[in-house]
């Protein structure tokens, strides 16, 4: 899985779920989500949801902290990790 | 056999669901049996929703018809619902969001045991009324006003009884007795073996309203049936709200303790001022009518250091008593009579009833209790979070299964493991989003006592 392609699906849900669109397209990679308000506690459980129905990514609860979303890039990179860590344990398990 | 030199075999004390379903037990198994309840039923009882759990025991005991004639609501699931609004985003983007709620529903598990994807909410003067009648069909003796005034172990041969009725006292022996005597634990307080919870000092104020808009308190209409928690933007505080017919709900404020005492007020303003701080929710109840007078439920938690001895064992709220939350009271009630009825009928058959026979029913309620008891602990750290967690398709089914009371067989719920963990990252991270969300009730690091 690519950062990028996470990034450009990750700016598509915010845009259309918490910013009405973002019309202006204010939304950038680096954008301080949580320190505009843009998402909050709440709101990262829609976006967890959301990345397993369509990244097939299961990031664990116990990670929601401010450093793993502090903006797209920061959410991307743990999204692309835990793919990454759940793919290493899947080929590790016996045939 | 023991040779018949007592009045009965055994002597239960209290004809709610844990001694009438004992009752049906050990009469159907050919014991000769006696209920002395101190009660003329039917009576009121507040713990009036139940689990699926319920329903094996009330097919093992022949009851299940009868409370299918009975028509109560049916409980297809339960739902939470919270107003919870701390983070107020910026930038002009408001009540774009929904609330924490969540919703579960007992058809998506397939339970052992259960026929159906419902159990029932209950007025339990009537359902306590059809059990303990039941119970007397089975050949039970069942004594309505009845009240034990003492329980004499002194002769190895027999316990004695001294029941009070009206201005006599009567003497009763047995070969054993069964404490069904709910929160008043008989001889819980007698054997000085009950320990009050230093966690949940729990307190509940509850009553019953008519014509209570129960769809508009509800999300989803169709859900309007469930039993709802609602929480309140109190600490540890939350509301049910339980069908009790088409028109009637009960509605019960459950807060710890301290915060009665330190409100200082009547029942009436201290329920209002707490529910007050749910607008919605006020606002749907004082268009209902209250038709019972608030009632009181304090002294709340509480763990026995024994839960069976030389010719006794405590079933029900006589032997544990945590929380309300998942509605756990009557199914505890009806598998702990079953678990000990197993143990009370082979230890009739050998002519003992000494402690050890009563072995494996001891060590299963203790563990059943034990899981109960570390979530609900968890539940109220993790506060408006677990609707997070029901949302969730990892931990949903595993979560669910503690929900329907499903706790009795096997080891430990897989739910609490995965709980226990985002638990301790919550707590351990203040970075962590969740954190300030944390409820303040925190579980002891040791395993609770009995």
């Amino acid at each position: 899985m690519r950062q990028a392609e996470v990034e450009l699906a990750l700016m598509e849900f915010i845009r259309e779920e918490f910013l009405w669109g973002d019309d202006d397209r204010e939304l950038t990679e680096s954008t301080p989500l949580l320190e505009w308000g843009i998402i909050d506690s709440l709101r990262t459980a829609l976006l967890l949801t959301h990345m397993r129905e369509k990244l097939g990514v299961f990031v664990s609860p116990a990670k929601i902290n401010a450093r793993n979303f502090r903006d797209v890039t920061s959410i991307a990179a743990l999204v692309v990790a835990e793919a990454a860590v759940a793919a290493d344990t899947t080929e590790r398990e016996p045939a | 056999m023991t040779p018949q030199h007592t009045d009965y075999d055994v002597a239960i004390i209290g004809g709610g669901p844990a001694g009438s379903t004992a009752a049906s037990y050990l009469a159907k198994a050919g014991l000769s049996v006696v209920v002395f309840e101190s009660e003329t039923f039917p009576r009121p009882h507040v713990g009036e929703s139940l689990v699926p759990a319920t329903t094996p025991v009330l097919v093992e005991i022949g009851a299940l018809d009868k409370i299918d004639e009975a028509k109560f609501p049916k409980k297809y699931g339960a739902s939470w619902t919270s107003a919870e609004s701390r983070d107020i985003p910026f930038m002009g983007y408001q009540g774009l969001s929904h609330d924490w709620s969540a919703e579960v529903q007992f058809v998506e598990r397939n339970q052992p045991g259960v026929d159906r994807d419902y159990t029932f909410h209950v007025d339990r003067g009537r359902f306590d009324a059809i059990l303990l009648r039941h119970a007397q069909e089975q050949g039970a003796t069942v004594f309505n006003g009845a009240r034990v005034r003492d329980v004499d172990f002194d002769d190895p041969d027999a316990v004695k009884l001294t029941v009070r009725f009206g201005p006599h006292d009567t003497v009763y022996t047995a070969g054993m007795v069964v404490d069904a005597s709910g929160r008043q634990t008989t001889l819980g307080r007698k054997l000085k073996l009950k320990v009050s919870d230093p966690v949940f000092d729990q307190y509940a104020l509850h009553t019953w309203f008519e014509d209570l808009d129960r769809e508009a308190l509800s999300p989803n209409t169709k859900m309007a049936d469930h039993i709802f928690v609602h929480f309140l933007p109190i600490k540890d505080t939350w509301v049910w709200q339980i069908p009790i017919t088409d028109t009637i709900t009960s509605v019960g404020v459950v807060t710890q303790k301290k915060r009665f005492t330190e409100a200082n007020t009547d029942r009436e303003t201290f329920f209002w001022d707490f529910v007050g701080s749910r607008p919605e929710l006020a606002e749907a109840l004082k268009k209902a009518e209250q038709i019972r007078p608030f009632k009181v439920e304090g002294d709340y938690s509480y763990a026995m250091e024994q839960i069976c001895g030389d010719r006794f064992v405590l079933i029900g709220d006589a032997a544990r008593f945590v929380d309300p939350i998942f509605s756990s009271g009557v199914s505890v009630a009806l598998n702990s009579a079953r678990i000990a009825c197993q143990d009370i009928i082979a230890a009739h058959e050998a002519g003992d009833f000494t402690r050890k026979r009563f072995d494996i029913y001891e060590t299963k309620l203790r563990r059943a209790v034990k899981y109960w008891y570390e979530f609900i602990s968890i539940y109220y750290r993790l506060n408006v979070l677990f609707t997070a967690f029901v949302q969730d398709p990892r931990y949903r089914i595993d979560v669910l299964k503690m929900l329907q009371g499903d706790v009795y067989d096997g080891g430990e719920p897989k739910a609490l493991a995965a709980m226990r963990e985002v638990v301790a990252a919550v707590e351990s991270d203040p970075d962590h989003l969740w954190h300030p969300y944390l409820g303040s009730l925190r579980a002891p690091t040791s395993a609770p006592s009995f």
